[in-house]
C-alpha cells in the first residue's frame, strides 16, 4: 500500500450508529409482526378447531375468564358456534397475505413509475407526475368501495384493488430519490461504460434509494390491513365464511352489547398488527437513516 | 472611512489544547499564540485536526466533542464563547452554503451587527455598505437587497468577509476560505485578506492545505499532522528550510513540471471538429438558450496527454462530457480513430474511451463492493468467465497499488485517494485507448495527489494510453501534460506545448491563470 492518507472516516466525527438490537421500538414491532406471521403460516397446526365448523348448541360462549366458558373453546365461540380462537388464527392468514400481496403489487407499480419519471425527466416525468396527481386526488376507500360493489367482493378482488390504489407514495418517493441520484458520477460512469438503462435503474440506482422505500412499504402495509378491514366490515370485502378480522368485527356488531369479546378480540388483533408494522417502519427509518 | 483602525493589540493564547470526539483524539495537545496584525497559517492534510482547532478557537464544537486546554483565552481572560462573533470572527470554506439562502445579504450582514452592537437598522446598513465597498463588492447599496444565489462564489466569499468584519473583530479565523474558488479569484481574495489584516491590525488564523497559499499570505506557519503540531516557525524559514521530515514531504509532494513529449505527425486517436453545445432555455415561457461551448476543435495523438485548463464555467466539463459520449454536441462532431462517434455503438465507444471523475466520493456506487464495481466493465466488455474475472479484478487492484483485500470492501471504507485508485482501475478494466480525466486529483490531499499523478503517468507509459486531462490547476497540468488547451467562455483561446505555453502565454486568460499560480519561495536547491 502506497496510499498513506488517513482514512477519511476516522477523522470525521464518529456518528453513533444505531444498531438494530438497541432500537426498542424496532425490536417490539419485529417481535409482534414475526409472531403474527408465524401464526398465519402455521395456522392449521396451531388452531384447536376447524374455523368453519359450526356447533349451534355452543353459540356465543364467552372466553375462559368469564363464567360459563366452555372447556376447549379458549376464546369462546361466535354467533354460529364457531371456535373464536381458530377463526382469529386463520384471520391472521388473510391479513398477512393481503398486506404483503398488496404491497408487492403497489410497490412494483409505484417504484417503476417513480424511477422512470425521475430518471428520464422531461415529458415522461410530466406524464407520470400527472398520473400520480390523478391517483392522489382519488379517495382510496371510496374508489375501493365503488369497484368492489360493481365487481363483487372476494379476497382476490380486494387484493388487486388495494394493490392498484396504494402505489402513489412509492412513486413520489422513488421519483424524488432517483432525481437526486441520477446525476451522480457513478451513474455517469456506468453510462460511459455502456451499461444499459435497465442496469442503471435496477442495479445502480435501486439499491441506493431502497431505504426510504422500505419505510414507505411499512406505512402502506398498515394502510392495506386497515382498508381490507374497513371493506370487509362494510360487507364489501372478503366474503363469509372466510375468517377475516374485519368481517368478524362486522359479524359481531349485533352482539356487542351482551358479548363484547366478539368485537374486542379481532379489534385487538388489528390494533397489534398495525402497531407492530408502524413500529417496525419507524425503527427502520431510524436505523437506515443513520447509516446514510 | 469611519472604521475603527485602532483595534486593541493582543493575542489569543492556546496551551495544551485537546479535542476528543468519541474515540477519536483529533487534536493532541497543541500550543500556539495568535498575535494581532500577524497571520498564522495552520497547514495539514485532511484529518490532521486543523479544522477542529479552528472550531475550538471559536468555541463552536461539534456535538459530542470534548475540548480541554490549559489555557484557551484572549489576553484579558475572555473565553472564545464570549468573544465569538464580536471579537473573534470566522470565515468558512464553502461560500455556497455559509449564507442563508432565504434572507437578503443586507439582512444577514445587519443581524450580526445588531446582535452585538445594537443600534438602529440604518446605522447597521451604513456600516454594511461601507464594508461591502471595502471588500470589493461592486454597487454595494443595491447588493444589500439581493439574495445569495444572485451572486458568484467569489462575491459571496467577499460578503462573508464583510460579515466577519461587521463588529470590528480583533481576530479572524479563516478555514480554507479560498479552496472552493477559482484560482484567479483565490489570488484576489488572498490579497484582500492581507490588506484587511494590515489595515485593521487583525490577528488571522489561516487554515489551508495548500503551501502556495501559505507562501502568499502567512507570517508564521504551524504544520499539523495527526492532531499534533510537528513544526512551527516563520513562513519563509519553514518553506525554504523545513526541519521536520513531514514538512519536507509536503513540499516535495507539490507537482513538479516535467518536460513534455512531442507527438506530432501521428494519426489522431480522438479528434473534435467545431463542437458546440447550446442548452435550450429552461421553463415553460421561453428565456434565452445557454451556449456552453463554441467551435471547439482538438486532436489527441496516441500516447499523448492533452491538458484542458480554464476556470469554472469555461465549458471544459461540457467538452469532457461530449468527448466521453455522455452528452451530444449541437454542432460539430467527434471522431474516434477516424470514425464519427455518432455512428459507433455505445459499447464499442465505451471499450475505447473511459472517464475518471473528480469526486472520489460520488463516482463509486456506495452500495456495491469494490469487486462488484470492477467486475461490471469486465462483464460488459469481455468474454471472461466468473473465475477469470475474479482474477482480473485482483490484477487491476494490483495495477493501481491497492491490496487484494480492498476487493471485499465498500467505497465507504476507503480513503479519498484509494477511491480514486478504484475509479482509475474501473476505467482501465475494459482496456480503453483513451482516458478522459475530469479534475481527477483536485479533491485529494497534495501527497495523495502526487501519488495519483505518478500512477497515471506510469499507466500511460506502460499501456501506451492517450489522455485528456482537465484541470483548473496549472501546476498539476505542468506535471503531466504534453500539450495544453486553454478555455475561456466556452471557446478554446490558446493551444500549445506545455513548456511553451508557460514560457510565453499569448492570451490574456492564460496570463491570468499563470499569474494565479502560487509559488513557494525559491529554496535555491532546485
Amino acid at each position: 500500500m502506497t496510499d498513506t492518507s488517513p482514512d477519511t472516516t476516522a477523522g470525521a466525527p464518529a456518528i453513533r450508529r444505531l444498531s438494530v438490537r438497541k432500537h426498542l421500538g424496532f425490536m417490539i414491532g419485529a417481535g409482534i409482526l414475526g409472531a403474527i406471521v408465524l401464526v398465519a403460516v402455521f395456522a392449521p397446526l396451531i388452531a384447536p378447531h376447524d374455523p368453519y365448523a359450526q356447533e349451534l348448541a355452543l353459540r356465543l360462549k364467552p372466553p375462559f375468564w368469564h363464567d360459563g366458558a366452555e372447556p376447549g373453546y379458549l376464546l369462546g365461540t361466535d354467533a354460529l358456534g364457531r371456535d373464536y380462537l381458530s377463526r382469529m388464527i386463520y384471520g391472521a392468514r388473510i391479513s398477512v397475505a393481503l398486506s404483503f400481496g398488496a404491497i408487492l403489487i403497489s410497490g412494483l407499480i409505484g417504484i417503476t413509475l417513480g424511477m422512470v419519471a425521475g430518471y428520464f425527466g422531461g415529458w415522461v416525468d410530466t406524464a407520470i407526475s400527472a398520473l400520480i396527481t390523478t391517483r392522489l386526488s382519488l379517495p382510496v376507500v371510496l374508489v375501493a368501495l365503488a369497484i368492489v360493489s360493481i365487481v363483487g367482493g372476494s379476497l382476490t378482488v380486494v387484493l388487486l384493488v388495494i394493490g392498484l390504489l396504494l402505489w402513489d407514495q412509492f412513486a413520489v418517493v422513488a421519483r424524488t430519490a432517483t432525481m437526486k441520484l441520477r446525476n451522480a458520477e457513478y451513474v455517469a460512469s456506468a453510462q460511459a461504460m455502456g451499461a444499459s438503462r435497465f442496469h442503471i435503474l435496477t442495479a445502480e440506482l435501486l439499491p441506493n434509494i431502497s431505504a426510504p422505500l422500505i419505510v414507505v412499504a411499512t406505512v402502506e402495509m398498515a394502510n392495506a390491513v386497515l382498508i381490507e378491514a374497513a371493506l370487509s366490515f362494510l360487507g364489501l370485502g372478503v366474503q363469509a365464511p372466510l375468517p377475516s378480522w374485519g368481517l368478524m368485527l362486522s359479524e359481531g356488531k349485533n352482539f356487542m352489547f351482551f358479548s363484547p369479546w366478539v368485537i374486542t378480540l379481532p379489534g385487538l388483533c388489528l390494533f397489534f398488527l398495525t402497531l407492530s408494522i408502524n413500529l417496525l417502519g419507524d425503527g427502520l427509518r431510524d436505523i437506515l437513516g443513520a447509516r446514510r | 472611512m469611519t472604521l475603527d483602525t485602532t483595534a486593541a493589540a493582543g493575542a489569543i493564547t492556546v496551551r495544551d489544547l485537546h479535542v476528543r470526539i468519541g474515540e477519536v483524539h483529533a487534536v493532541r495537545g497543541i500550543d500556539f499564540t495568535l498575535s494581532a496584525g500577524r497571520t498564522l497559517a495552520l497547514v495539514g492534510e485532511s484529518g490532521s485536526g486543523k479544522s477542529m482547532t479552528a472550531l475550538a478557537l471559536m468555541g463552536l464544537n461539534p456535538p459530542g466533542a470534548r475540548v480541554t486546554a490549559e489555557r484557551l483565552a484572549l489576553d484579558d481572560g475572555t473565553t472564545p464563547q464570549n468573544a465569538r462573533g464580536d471579537r473573534i470572527a470566522m470565515i468558512f470554506q464553502e461560500p455556497m452554503t455559509a449564507l442563508n439562502p432565504v434572507f437578503t445579504i443586507g439582512d444577514q450582514l445587519c443581524a450580526v451587527y445588531r446582535r452585538h452592537r445594537g443600534g438602529s437598522m440604518r446605522a447597521a446598513r451604513e456600516r454594511a455598505v461601507e464594508l461591502l465597498d471595502r471588500v470589493g463588492v461592486p454597487s454595494a447599496r443595491t447588493r444589500l437587497g439581493q439574495y445569495p444565489h444572485m451572486m458568484s462564489g467569489g462575491q459571496r466569499q467577499r460578503v462573508l468577509i464583510a460579515m466577519a468584519l461587521m463588529c470590528e473583530p480583533d481576530f479572524l479565523i479563516a478555514d480554507e476560505p479560498t479552496t472552493a474558488l477559482d484560482v484567479t479569484t483565490q489570488v484576489k481574495l488572498l490579497d484582500l485578506l492581507a490588506g484587511l489584516r494590515d489595515e485593521f491590525g487583525l490577528g488571522m488564523l489561516f487554515i489551508t492545505h495548500d503551501l502556495g497559499v501559505v507562501a502568499r499570505i502567512a507570517d508564521d506557519v504551524a504544520v499539523m499532522k495527526h492532531g499534533e503540531i510537528v513544526e512551527t516557525g516563520p513562513c519563509a524559514r519553514v518553506l525554504t528550510a523545513p526541519e521536520h521530515s513531514y514538512t519536507r514531504s509536503l513540499i516535495d509532494s507539490l507537482p513538479q513540471p516535467v518536460p513534455p513529449t512531442a507527438h506530432d505527425g501521428a494519426a489522431p486517436v480522438l479528434s473534435a471538429h467545431g463542437l458546440g453545445r447550446v442548452y435550450p432555455p429552461r421553463g415553460m415561457f421561453g428565456g434565452t438558450p445557454f451556449r456552453a461551448l463554441t467551435d471547439a476543435s482538438l486532436s489527441l495523438s496516441k500516447g499523448e496527454v492533452l491538458g484542458i485548463v480554464g476556470e469554472s464555467g469555461c465549458g471544459k466539463s461540457t467538452l469532457a462530457r461530449i468527448l466521453i459520449g455522455l452528452d451530444r454536441p449541437t454542432e460539430g462532431r467527434v471522431e474516434l480513430g477516424g470514425e464519427d462517434m455518432r455512428n459507433l455503438p455505445q459499447k464499442l465507444r465505451a471499450r475505447r474511451i473511459q472517464p475518471v471523475f473528480q469526486d472520489p466520493f460520488g463516482s463509486l456506487n456506495p452500495s456495491w463492493t469494490i469487486r462488484r464495481i470492477l467486475d461490471l466493465p469486465l462483464r460488459l466488455h469481455t468474454q471472461l468467465d466468473t473465475s477469470a474475472r475474479k482474477a482480473r479484478v485482483l490484477e487491476l487492484l494490483k495495477d493501481v497499488g491497492l491490496p487484494e483485500r480492498a476487493a471485499e470492501a465498500t467505497p465507504r471504507a476507503l480513503s479519498g485517494g484509494q477511491r480514486q485508485r478504484v475509479a482509475i482501475a474501473r476505467a482501465l478494466a475494459a482496456e480503453p485507448q483513451i482516458l478522459i480525466c475530469d479534475e481527477p486529483t483536485s479533491a485529494l490531499d497534495v501527497s495523495v495527489q502526487a501519488q495519483v499523478l505518478e500512477l497515471l503517468r506510469g499507466l500511460i507509459r506502460e499501456r501506451d494510453l492517450s489522455m485528456v486531462f482537465i484541470s483548473h490547476d496549472l501546476a498539476v497540468v505542468q506535471a503531466i501534460c504534453d500539450r495544453v488547451i486553454v478555455m475561456d467562455l466556452g471557446r478554446i483561446v490558446e493551444e500549445s506545448a506545455t513548456d511553451r505555453l508557460f514560457a510565453a502565454p499569448r492570451h490574456a486568460r492564460t496570463q491570468a491563470l499563470k499569474d494565479a499560480v502560487l509559488e513557494l519561495p525559491d529554496t535555491g536547491t532546485t
